[in-house]
């Protein structure tokens, strides 16, 4: 019949139709060639692997963290401190409090422009730090008085502050600098889509699905000791696919998470390639939630679990050599404020005592530990049950998946848990996030005293001397109120091919992102 | 001439349960312009033996097991596969029993008959169409019909389509396996009528399947009954129905309910025809027969075909020396 | 036949409008609330329920759902991705095309393959063709769907260098993920003709056409397949929705920005606006795969067709039979 003829015809054409469409969008070559970061005479290029996609370019709004890698690339901030203090200028040449108690700052811009070429203005650095209200950032600039601040001239910003903060400037470095005429002209949008670059580099290509393309902003002031002219930025969720690209040379480096692969590289199985550690400033740990719960308020009992786990061996013996032991309950941030107080000794006997103080026979204290299936969590959790029964205590071990066990940490229904410290260079900023009414209690501490501290500590307008005294009190109070177990700091692992040089340097310490203007060959 | 001459046919279907012997060793012949009336019970082997004729049984688990099968001097067992299909709907064609499911319901029946057509004379569509036209015209189906489907005709029109598939190429032999039984009577006289019409205008002859006695006395000039896979009474329709021999066809005559004579109860034929996997030895008959006082003979041997009178074959013992008295009065040799 | 086209596509409404309200109850009861989501982890309890009100989360569930609902028909937007902050409507749009290539020509690739399989195996029965044909059918079936995409990249992607392992760059990109979604429905697509074939092939009308003496081929394709082909219209129908709604696994596997990595990524980001307008958009494409069925029927069978057209052929037979053709 004529009809099925036509159904025939239709349903080929759909399939060539369908075809051809697969090929008029392509680029059409096969891009595998390797010559990008060890020959190219020209342009250098860089290819990597990334786990997450970018959602927005907009460094205030943007809430995931595969942006933050491309933001950190495209967007400069005013300056950047290192783990031991030292100033990177960036966008700023440099900086003063012009009065006494340090409520008046001045910023001196440097003369570099964005990637369109148009000058970075005090205006941009003004209206970034107003923008930054609307943002999860919003505490860095609490303290700016918006109406009394000013643009001296387009090179020279003048802050007015309502109070002083030993830690502003550490809270001013983690802030990008946004044009603010692309705002104007078109908003959320534009500056989250078609954003104006006042970094190391532009954003020369972003699609679904297409890999991300960054070039060098010849713009930037810095542009002349950049390695690569190119990145270009893969995004692939699944972690076997990525690795797969990455044997077959589709990147130069890869990120990396799971153990199997990490050993792969390890062992010499990919040839041209290792695995690069990079420090965060990021610390894994137990804790007791001592402020909705009555069951740990007893210090004793505390201090039975403290000392009746055998903290070590746990780390040495489940996470390997990669990984050091964590020796403070708060933080590894910033070595000025970094108090080593040890490891909790593991005294058997001494725990029994501490238990039987508390007034628990064997077996007659229990609690549940609720912990996400991630990383080494389990193993520790069943090691910990192990330990602690032989102490006479009985611990119920919940597992969950990430975002639910998240969740519950929100409500603050966890007595305990494994929690991580992670998000900021600054330890005023690593306190202020555990601090914030948004943190769950199970990382706060149930003790007045120690909350007034870390009020103290983290609002101080005092001088070095006296905040590193602050933190170190601090320190000393959270070991001895044993609700904080530290357990280990963590690495960030990718996969690189022998031909870069290590680039530890370049891993931001606190995030685990790179730095790609800090990559070189 | 004789157009059709079938020679001792035994067909069996090997089963899991056993061997079925459905045809066991007939013969029968069709002249040309000739139609014979093939009459038996339901399970009898007259349909296995018209679509034998026309290789139509699936081998395995069918199986020709000796016999010819002589259409115009060629034995149709031994012919190639080509050979075979350019024989069937244009030399030799066959009616169904059950005009309801015989037609492809997803297509028109113009297109059925169309399709036989173009097979077979290679014509054009145009032609094909023509002649199609004129076939439906000749079973009374109106031309604008052409483009519908089966289901929207009745029982009736959809034989006459059947009819006319099959009398499209102008064949020499038809089989009509009992067209008219899934019909009602008046029907039934309708269609029998056009088949004959048919018939005589194309010089077809014919092999009509049936168990009703009064159909092939209108329509055929020669008889066969079939039991149990035999057959058992052959000849003209006179022989049969005025010189009926056989106990079989006797007792079926005698069960048919007469128009004149007033009965109480109708006189069935005792017994049930035999289960094909396990038939009785000697005279299949012999086990219902009234007439087996001789049991002996006809329990133990298998009655060859005697010829009572020229044409007319009985196969019963009984029959014996009824022919030898005929051959002594002719005064041949035995 | 019009008619029965438009009253179909009538009838889909109601079935999209009852998946939109599952989906949305299931979002609304979750504990996760979206505004926690936007701020980001970071954010103060003000300040999500500053946004909680800004997006009019704080109102009662019947006027939540009536306003998403409001939104589709005047606005024809189905609200703004938590995370993204972009349309959904636009993030589906720029994705649905990558599943929809590799869908289509996935579907079409398996009935290539299942229905002659299918065919082989009812003309052969019971011969070694037909054991092979199904034993390779049933184990294509049978291997999950993650493990032959992983077998797939690793033997034509990594080893042989054929095609690329992921992504959708060219053309050839392609080839491997419509391979994996096409080999799983083969054993279905297989069976089903393969039966269907078998009953058709009993039917009286197929001793009818043997008898008219024509080619096997002939018999096989005209008079068999065409009676066989309602089932396996409905297999394949099935099939085509499957994939075209997109398949997680293979998407993931071989990172395709499609429509299931959408899904996917949406529920696991906790993004539940982007989720609705997935389950959305899959839904419909659903109903429509099943109405083109429906209309594909009427298409094969000339009995269905008159069906659907009841009532207005009616009046047209009776002109045309004449008078003294009783029968």
């Amino acid at each position: 019949m004529k009809l099925k003829k036509s159904l025939a015809l239709l349903l080929a054409c759909v399939m060539a139709m369908a075809l051809a469409a697969c090929s008029s969008d392509s680029s059409g070559s096969n891009a595998v060639s390797g010559d990008s970061a060890t020959g190219g005479e020209e342009s250098k290029t860089l290819r990597i692997g990334m786990d997450t996609e970018p959602t927005s370019m907009n460094p205030v709004l943007s809430t995931s963290g595969g942006g933050a890698v491309v933001n950190n690339a495209i967007y400069g901030c005013l300056w950047d401190i290192t783990c031991d203090g030292a100033y990177n200028y960036n966008l700023a040449e440099s900086y003063e409090y012009t009065t006494e108690d340090n409520t008046e700052m001045v910023i001196h811009l440097r003369d570099t422009s964005w990637d369109d070429g148009t000058p970075v203005t005090a205006d941009d650095v003004l209206f970034s730090f107003q923008y930054y209200i609307n943002g999860a950032n919003a505490y860095h600039v609490m303290n700016i008085d918006f109406d009394k601040s000013y643009a001296k001239d387009d090179q020279t910003v003048v802050l007015e502050l309502t109070q002083a903060s030993s830690t502003f400037t550490e809270d001013l470095a983690l802030l990008q600098i946004i044009s603010k005429d692309l705002y104007d002209e078109g908003g959320d949008d534009a500056v989250g889509l078609t954003p104006k670059c006042s970094g190391a580099y532009t954003l020369a290509q972003w699609s679904t699905g297409e890999t991300i393309v960054l070039e060098k902003n010849t713009n930037w002031w810095n542009a002349d000791q950049l390695t690569y002219d190119r990145i270009e930025i893969s995004c692939v969720t699944e972690e076997t696919t990525r690795m797969l690209e990455f044997e077959s040379g589709e990147y130069d480096i890869v990120y990396l998470t799971g153990k199997d692969n990490i050993e792969k590289l390890n062992n010499g199985e990919v040839s041209g390639a290792h695995v690069q550690y990079g420090d965060i400033q990021c610390i894994t740990y137990v804790s007791l939630n001592t402020i909705d719960f009555d069951t740990f308020q007893d210090i004793n009992v505390r201090k039975a679990i403290a000392y009746g786990v055998d903290w070590q061996t746990i780390v040495e013996s489940i996470c390997g050599d990669g990984y050091a032991m964590a020796t403070s309950p708060l933080f590894p941030a910033a070595n000025w404020a970094y108090k080593d107080e040890g490891v909790y000794e593991y005294n058997l006997d001494q725990a029994k005592q501490y238990l039987a103080d508390a007034g628990y026979g064997e077996g007659e204290f229990s609690f549940t530990m609720r912990i996400a299936d991630e990383d080494f969590n389990a193993e520790i959790a069943e090691a910990m049950q192990a330990c602690l029964a032989e102490v006479g205590i009985n611990m119920e071990v919940s597992v969950g998946d990430s975002a639910t066990v998240k969740e519950e940490n929100r409500s603050n229904t966890i007595q305990c848990g494994i929690s991580k410290n992670m998000g900021a260079n600054d330890p005023a900023g690593v306190i202020n996030a555990r601090m914030s009414s948004a943190k769950p209690n199970l990382t706060k501490f149930g003790d007045e005293t120690i909350q007034n501290l870390l009020d103290e500590a983290c609002t101080s307008t005092a001088d070095q001397a006296t905040r590193t005294e602050l933190f170190y009190e601090l320190q000393d109070k959270a070991w001895d109120y044993c609700s904080t177990f530290p357990l280990y700091e963590s690495k960030v692992t990718f996969g690189a091919v022998d031909s870069l040089a290590d680039f530890s340097n370049a891993i931001d310490a606190s995030s685990g992102y790179l730095h790609l203007n800090d990559l070189v060959e | 001439m004789e157009i059709l001459n079938i020679k001792d046919l035994k067909i069996s279907f090997n089963t899991d349960t056993g061997v079925v012997e459905a045809v066991n060793g007939i013969s029968l012949s069709v002249g040309e312009g000739e139609s014979l009336g093939l009459v038996g019970e339901t399970g009898a082997g007259k349909t296995t033996t018209a679509l034998g004729i026309l290789r139509l049984i699936q081998c395995p688990p069918g199986e020709f097991v000796k016999g010819e099968i002589f259409y115009k001097g060629q034995d149709i067992l031994k012919m190639k596969d080509q050979e075979l299909r350019d024989m069937r709907g244009a030399e030799i064609s066959m009616i169904f029993q059950d005009p309801m499911s015989a037609l492809n319901p997803v297509m028109t029946i113009g297109e059925q008959i169309s399709e036989v057509i173009l097979h077979h004379q290679k014509c054009t569509k145009e032609e094909a169409e023509r002649q199609m036209l004129a076939m439906l015209e000749q079973v009374r189906i109106p031309a604008e019909r052409a483009g519908e489907y089966p289901y929207q005709f009745s029982g009736g029109m959809k034989q006459r389509v059947i009819i006319a598939i099959a009398l499209a190429c102008h064949p020499k032999l038809l089989i009509a396996d009992e067209p008219t039984t899934a019909l009602d009577v008046t029907i039934q006289a309708q269609v029998l009528e056009m088949i004959n019409a048919l018939k005589r205008t194309n010089h077809t002859s014919m092999l009509l399947i049936t168990h009703d006695l009064g159909v092939v006395a209108e329509s055929c000039e020669k008889v066969a009954i079939m039991y149990a896979g035999e057959i058992v009474e052959s000849g003209s329709v006179a022989d049969i129905f005025d010189a009926t021999a056989h106990p079989y066809t006797k007792g079926l005559f005698n069960s048919i309910p007469s128009i004149s004579k007033k009965m109480d109860r109708l006189k069935p034929i005792e017994g049930m025809m035999p289960d094909p996997g396990n038939l009785p030895t000697g005279c299949k008959f012999h086990p219902r027969c009234p007439f087996a006082s001789d049991l002996e003979t006809c329990a133990a041997e298998e009655p060859i075909a005697y010829e009572v009178t020229p044409g007319h074959f009985v196969r019963c013992h009984r029959c014996r020396s009824w022919v030898e008295e005929l051959k002594v009065e002719r005064g041949v040799g035995v | 036949m019009l008619r029965y086209i438009l009253k179909r596509l009538l009838m889909m409404i109601p079935v999209l409008v009852g998946v939109v309200v599952v989906v949305f109850t299931i979002n609304y009861f979750t504990s996760i609330s979206p505004a926690a989501v936007i701020c980001g982890s970071m954010a103060t309890d003000e300040q999500i329920a500053a946004k909680e009100q800004e997006l009019g989360l704080d109102k009662p569930y019947l006027v939540q759902i009536g306003t998403y609902f409001f939104n589709i028909i005047t606005k024809g937007t189905l609200g703004d991705s938590y995370i993204y902050k972009t349309p959904v409507l636009d993030m589906i749009a720029s994705r649905l095309p990558n599943t929809i290539r590799i869908g289509l020509c996935a579907s079409v690739l398996s009935a290539m393959i299942g229905i002659p399989l299918g065919i082989l195996a009812a003309v052969k029965q019971n011969s070694s063709l037909d054991y092979a044909s199904t034993f390779l059918a049933i184990l294509t079936g049978a291997i999950p769907s993650f493990c032959l995409c992983l077998l797939l990249q690793l033997l034509f992607a990594m080893k042989l260098h054929w095609f690329p392992i992921s992504g959708v760059k060219t053309w050839q990109s392609y080839i491997l993920p419509i391979v994996s979604v096409a080999l799983m429905p083969v054993a279905m697509t297989m069976r089903m003709t393969r039966s269907a074939m078998l009953e058709a092939i009993r039917q009286d009308y197929v001793r009818t056409a043997r008898a008219k003496g024509l080619p096997e081929k002939t018999v096989i394709w005209n008079h068999t397949l065409k009676n066989a082909l309602i089932p396996i219209i409905t297999v394949i129908g099935m099939n085509i929705g499957i994939s075209l709604t997109g398949s997680i696994i293979v998407e993931t596997i071989f990172n395709i920005p499609g429509l299931g990595f959408l899904m996917n990524s949406s529920i696991s980001q906790k993004d539940f606006i982007t989720t609705q307008g997935c389950v959305l958009v899959a839904a419909f494409i659903m109903t429509f795969m099943t109405l083109l069925t429906d209309l594909v029927y009427a298409v094969v069978d000339p009995r269905i067709k008159s069906q659907y057209t009841k009532g207005k052929k009616a009046g047209k037979k009776s002109k045309l039979i004449k008078g003294g053709d009783a029968a």
